[in-house]
């Protein structure tokens, strides 16, 4: 019985961890309207065109499809993607 | 582009081959710093500051990229032509020093209008002050100049000194009189502006205290504004009225049978110069002319809109004059005197003459002209009352 309390305790501890957002993120993305993308914590460039620009976010790609795509500017591991942006896939 | 990268300097490049993103990623790790790139036929294009550049060559090297450079921009590059032109970065250095060292001093001068009395005191004591065009700014301590401008000029009832920048300022007022105006309804008495002999009285508002003959001096009680009831109560009024009397002006002219007399001989001289920066600059040749001379000037002063410039010219004129020695007899000197005598009596425009003295003495030297002149005129001025 006491066992049996004492898992049930750490269950909900565990539990309660778990439903909290998780502090530490591999990358972030944020969109400025449909004009501007800054992604941060970009692994590389994978491809690059007017169309379509591919980066590796590490776990995931994203894949950037727009038109008149340019890299506005590349510093480290932060990317800033400016042009007309129509979708962002995750591959 | 913004201004640090202006001045910075940084270039458009191209780079070609099979790879080019395996080029880009190898230069975000190196922080080149890439900006604006973009994908174009073969390869892509992106910008880098000038400095970093070279960082990219053995990237390119190793991603087997061709790098071209297709324009430069910045102030760097601009500059590039004139490397070799030491005189351009000396002269804006010297620019740069000429316009500091005429900072430190004090071009313009504003001084105040005075009463004419005043005037050329106060200007002689500015400039023995030290304030003039041209002036160290540090040699310059505004409290203590107004000090000393209100110390030496017992006429002045504040000075003060401004400055902003160049330009120097010179403020200061008169001391007034304390006018005791009397407005309409105060109380006030009427007494004398001049010694006579009162000829008559007439008190619409007061109590007369003079009669007809009686002789009075300047200051006396005419009209009395207080006055005492039968119930020996007292009370003031306003006092009006119009007191005629007769005074006396005396004016006198002496002139000597010897009589010296400067004219301008018809010969003159025009000289001009040039003030620019304090520094005056004689516009002719020769010295200033010799002799008994008479001079008149004019000024021009640059200004623009409201701001005057420390460049003026100044055109002289001089006149020579000669000193004419003449002997007048007396009937000629008594005539002179006589034309000095009626130019004095003019101050007696608007008043009644009633009579005309005059003694004339003839003497080893010359004439002398004395005239006393008696006139009718209302002597009634208004004075306050004072409470205390």
């Amino acid at each position: 019985m006491r066992k049996k309390k004492n898992e049930d305790e750490q269950g909900f501890i565990s539990d309660l961890f778990s439903t909290a957002p998780s502090l530490s993120c591999d990358y972030h993305i944020e969109f400025n309207d449909d004009r501007e993308v800054i992604a941060e914590g970009c692994m590389g460039i994978m491809s690059c065109s007017e169309e379509q620009i591919k980066l590796n976010m590490g776990k995931r790609a994203l894949l950037i499809t727009g038109c008149s795509l340019v890299i506005s500017g590349m510093f480290g591991r932060t990317v800033c993607i400016r042009g007309r942006i129509i979708s962002a896939e995750f591959i | 582009m913004n201004l640090f990268s202006y001045i910075n300097g940084y270039c458009e490049f191209l780079a070609s081959g099979n790879f080019p993103e395996r080029f880009l990623n190898l230069a975000a790790r190196a922080d080149a710093g890439l900006w604006d790139i973009h994908r174009i036929s073969g390869g892509i294009s992106a910008k880098i500051t000038a400095r970093r550049y070279r960082k990219l060559r053995p990237l390119a090297k190793k991603c087997g990229i061709r790098l071209r450079i297709k324009k430069k921009y910045g102030l760097p590059f601009r500059l590039l032509p004139y490397r070799k032109r030491a005189g351009m970065p000396l002269g804006f250095i010297f620019f740069c020093g000429i316009i500091w060292l005429l900072s430190q001093f004090y071009w313009i001068v504003e001084t105040p209008q005075v009463s004419p009395a005043l005037q050329g005191r106060l200007d002689e004591a500015i400039y023995a002050a030290g304030i003039r065009p041209g002036v160290l700014r540090s040699q310059i301590d505004a409290s203590m100049i107004a000090d000393e401008l209100q110390l030496e000029l017992r006429e002045l009832s504040w000075a003060g000194i401004s400055t902003n920048g160049s330009y120097i300022s010179v403020d200061v007022r008169e001391m007034e009189r304390l006018r005791q105006e009397v407005t309409s309804g105060e109380p006030c008495n009427i007494v004398a502006a001049r010694d006579g002999v009162i000829i008559s009285v007439k008190a619409s508002e007061g109590q007369s205290e003079v009669t007809v003959g009686q002789a009075v001096a300047k200051g006396d009680l005419l009209i009395n504004g207080v006055i005492e009831l039968g119930s020996g109560d007292i009370t003031m009024v306003h006092s009006h009225g119009e007191v005629i009397a007769s005074t006396f002006y005396n004016f006198s002219s002496e002139i000597s049978y010897d009589l010296h007399r400067t004219e301008r001989t018809g010969r003159m001289v025009t000289i001009r110069r040039l003030m620019l920066l304090g520094i005056e600059i004689p516009l002719y040749f020769g010295n200033n002319p010799d002799g008994n001379f008479e001079r008149e000037y004019e000024e021009w002063q640059l200004t623009v809109g409201e701001t005057e410039f420390p460049l003026q010219t100044r055109t002289e004129k001089w006149y020579e004059l000669r000193t004419v020695n003449r002997i007048i007899d007396p009937h000629e000197a008594e005539a002179i005197a006589r034309a000095e005598i009626n130019e004095q009596m003019n101050t007696l425009d608007g008043l009644e003459i009633i009579s005309v003295t005059e003694s004339l003495r003839h003497t080893d030297s010359g004439v002398q002209l004395d005239v006393t002149v008696t006139v009718k005129e209302d002597i009634a001025v208004k004075e306050l009352i004072l409470f205390e």
